[in-house]
């Protein structure tokens, strides 16, 4: 394996975009800001201003191509806009997954009348989606996916079952739905793609309330719903196609290392300075992390480079792997080196109880958008790809 | 962001290794264990090769080849003191090879023919003559070592000894995993169990995963700090983090790869052991795990740390709280 060196670096142009981006967190995101999704409406209402303040500045649907409306962003622009989001909690809130991949599943499988309908109001903030993938029996093995979706005499569709851990389904306008629509062949076959408004009667959000917060995980109940072909996303029964498209961009969509980065920095000004062993071993222990991040951050890096240079992006898993234990590790070490203070939320903690957020959607890390078991067996893989 | 090889450099490499594999690769190596004077063919066939006259402080090709002329070295367990011999090559002065030590070290790699050498000590910051007492012998774990003392004080090298040794250390250890990932990822095929191919079992791809995710850190970590040296840019706080990510991966490494061997891994005759106990040297030589891990520790205090939410020096920090 003969890699080439991998750098930091911005350009001129990234970098002036990163300084920008960090002003207007700076200005217009409240300090104690920590995510959109928390009791009450706070946390919506600044997402939504904030989108729009991007929006305003062109950077919204920067990384899009200028055809939809984008600025055809370069794709280490869009990575600096990722990781400067992902940092500071996302302040674009929900929008992030009609940006990221969404958007860019309806321009390369959308008709012309899906698009001119759907992408102008995700390019603007203006609607919410959610992913209806994940069911109670199709986790990781989700072409398992058993949601059916039956086409009536009529030619409508009536679509039946359930979804689960459906992240924002309660804010959201529209679903992502992947339904099963062929029963008869292979897992991989017969699954269809809907987008759906969640306004459709017979659509049922239940939320699950859990550890990481308010609209982090639903269920979705879909009770003989009605659909058309109007809104089936690509092909009928091609919608494995899709879905690895959308899983690519989803892999490399979060710059999960970005917020692993920024706390180490912060956890840096309250490491203990003594000279007894356990101050030198929280010091010894945040300088391996900050090794294992640097590797995160460039293996993710060769990610995104292979996707530039359009080739296969080998690496995605290593690196989602290396990034996913090390948000772990971090936030582990933070609770250790705060202690008592760590486990608090309150304005009194230290940076507004960003640690104890930070620990608690860490325990995510390694399951959502494929577990690391997942992750582990796709790198393996690899590694003996052509044997 | 990438920083594309030097076609030159990739080419060197490539001859190098054409140049070792036909003699009968580890097999060689066992080879010098028992007959330790046939390490100077080695030295023979470098020269001719003019491996011995990359500077890696000339150019970026040349610093790249010499990177990869030390990888090629690791993928085939050359014994030479390559790395001792580029590095003082690198930092020019009139000695032949700098060893980086810990103190007074009792044996060197390959000392007895590495010409004339200077102990360079990476925690004092002093150097001496280092000198070979006798000719190198075989132990498990220290092939070939010799016995040696520290003689006059000598002229400090410059920092950047410290940062090239470790780099060029680095890439001849990431050259060794590699041979053991594909070694380990070949016999995974190879041996069937239960009537299927281990490879098929999970808990023998969790192992693959293991060791590709550290190779992978490694090779980043390592291509990284190959640019800032070319640069001048690396800091003592990068050369640590460089050290200490090839102590972890080359754990994790072996480690795995033992496991998915079994008891195969541990015969002599197979090339996994070879280079598990050549390995130890460089991962032992100055300083082991712990002490990388304070070295980077201070180093990051002292320094800071480049992230993209950079790490300040803790006396920058002590001051921006003070007003």
């Amino acid at each position: 394996m003969t890699v080439q060196p991998m750098t930091f670096g911005d350009d001129d142009s990234v970098r002036e975009l990163r300084a920008r981006l960090r002003r207007m967190i700076e200005e217009d995101l409240p300090a104690d800001f920590r995510g959109a999704f928390i009791e009450g409406d706070e946390g919506q209402r600044i997402a939504n201003e904030f989108c729009r303040r991007l929006a305003e500045e062109d950077l919204l649907t920067m990384s899009w191509p200028r055809e939809f409306g984008g600025a055809d962003g370069s794709i280490w622009a869009q990575t600096a806009l990722r990781e400067e989001m992902w940092a500071h909690h996302e302040p674009r809130g929900a929008q992030y997954m009609g940006l990221n991949w969404v958007g860019p599943a309806i321009m390369e499988f959308g008709t012309e009348e899906q698009r001119q309908k759907h992408l102008p109001a995700i390019g603007g903030a203006k609607s919410t989606w959610c992913q209806g993938f994940s069911e109670p029996e199709a986790g990781s093995d989700l072409a398992s996916l058993r949601l059916r979706a039956r086409r009536e005499a009529s030619g409508e569709w009536r679509l039946s079952g359930q979804k689960i851990w459906t992240s924002y389904a309660a804010l959201a306008e529209w679903c992502f739905l992947t339904a099963r629509s062929d029963p008869a062949g292979s897992k991989h076959e017969g699954i269809t793609v809907f987008l759906l408004p969640m306004n459709r009667p017979g659509v049922t959000v239940r939320a699950i309330d859990s550890m990481l917060g308010p609209h982090h995980l639903n269920e979705v109940f879909f009770d003989d719903v009605v659909a058309t072909d109007a809104e089936v996303l690509g092909e009928v029964d091609k919608g494995w196609d899709v879905i690895r498209f959308v899983l690519a961009h989803e892999r490399i969509g979060i710059a999960r290392y970005a917020r692993t980065e920024r706390l180490l920095a912060m956890l840096a000004a309250h490491l203990p300075d003594e000279d007894t062993g356990e101050s030198i071993e929280m010091r010894t222990r945040h300088a391996r992390l900050l090794v294992k991040a640097r590797a995160a951050r460039l293996m993710n890096y060769r990610s995104v480079a292979a996707v530039a240079a359009g080739t296969a992006a080998n690496g995605v898993s290593a690196a989602r792997l290396r990034t996913t234990l090390l948000d772990q590790e971090v936030a582990a070490l933070a609770l250790e080196v705060l202690g008592e203070e760590g486990l608090y939320d309150d304005d009194a903690a230290p940076a507004h109880g960003y640690v104890e957020g930070a620990w608690r959607y860490a325990r995510s890390a390694t399951i959502a958008s494929g577990t690391s078991e997942i992750q582990r067996l796709l790198v393996a893989r690899e590694l003996t790809k052509g044997r | 962001m990438n920083r594309p090889w030097p076609v030159d450099a990739l080419e060197f490499e490539e001859s190098v290794r054409a140049a070792f594999t036909q003699p009968g690769g580890f097999e060689f190596t066992r080879e010098c264990e028992i007959d330790p004077d046939r390490r100077t063919e080695v030295g023979e066939r470098l020269k001719t090769m003019q491996v011995d006259e990359l500077d890696f402080s000339a150019d970026e090709i040349e610093a790249a080849a010499a990177a990869l002329a030390c990888r090629a070295a690791g993928r085939l367990g050359l014994p030479w003191p390559l790395v001792q011999q580029l590095t003082a090559r690198a930092v020019g002065g009139d000695v032949d090879a700098v060893y980086l030590v810990d103190g007074a070290p009792r044996r060197a790699e390959h000392l007895d023919l590495a010409g004339r050498a200077v102990a360079f000590d990476v925690r004092r910051g002093s150097a001496h003559e280092l000198i070979a007492t006798g000719p190198a012998s075989r132990m498990p774990l220290d092939p070939f070592g010799a016995p040696c003392r520290l003689g006059e004080a000598a002229p400090e090298p410059p920092l950047q000894a410290i940062t090239v040794s470790t780099v060029l250390a680095a890439y001849l250890v990431l050259g060794a995993l590699e041979t053991a990932v594909e070694l380990a990822s070949g016999y995974s095929f190879e041996r069937q169990q239960f009537g299927r191919p281990i490879y098929q079992f999970g808990a023998i791809q969790w192992r693959l995963a293991d060791l590709a995710v550290d190779l992978l850190s490694l090779a980043e970590i390592a291509g990284f700090t190959l640019s800032r040296a070319i640069e001048g840019t690396a800091t003592l706080a990068d050369t640590w983090a460089l050290r200490l990510q090839m102590l972890d991966s080359a754990g994790a490494v072996l480690t795995n790869a033992h496991q998915v061997f079994g008891a195969i891994g541990l015969c002599e005759e197979h090339d996994l052991v070879i280079i598990d106990r050549h390995l130890q040297g460089h991962l032992r030589r100055p300083f082991g795990e712990a002490a990388t891990a304070s070295a980077l520790a201070a180093q990051v205090a002292e320094q800071g740390f480049d992230l993209l939410y950079p790490i300040e020096p803790a006396a920058t920090r002590e001051r921006a709280a003070a007003a």
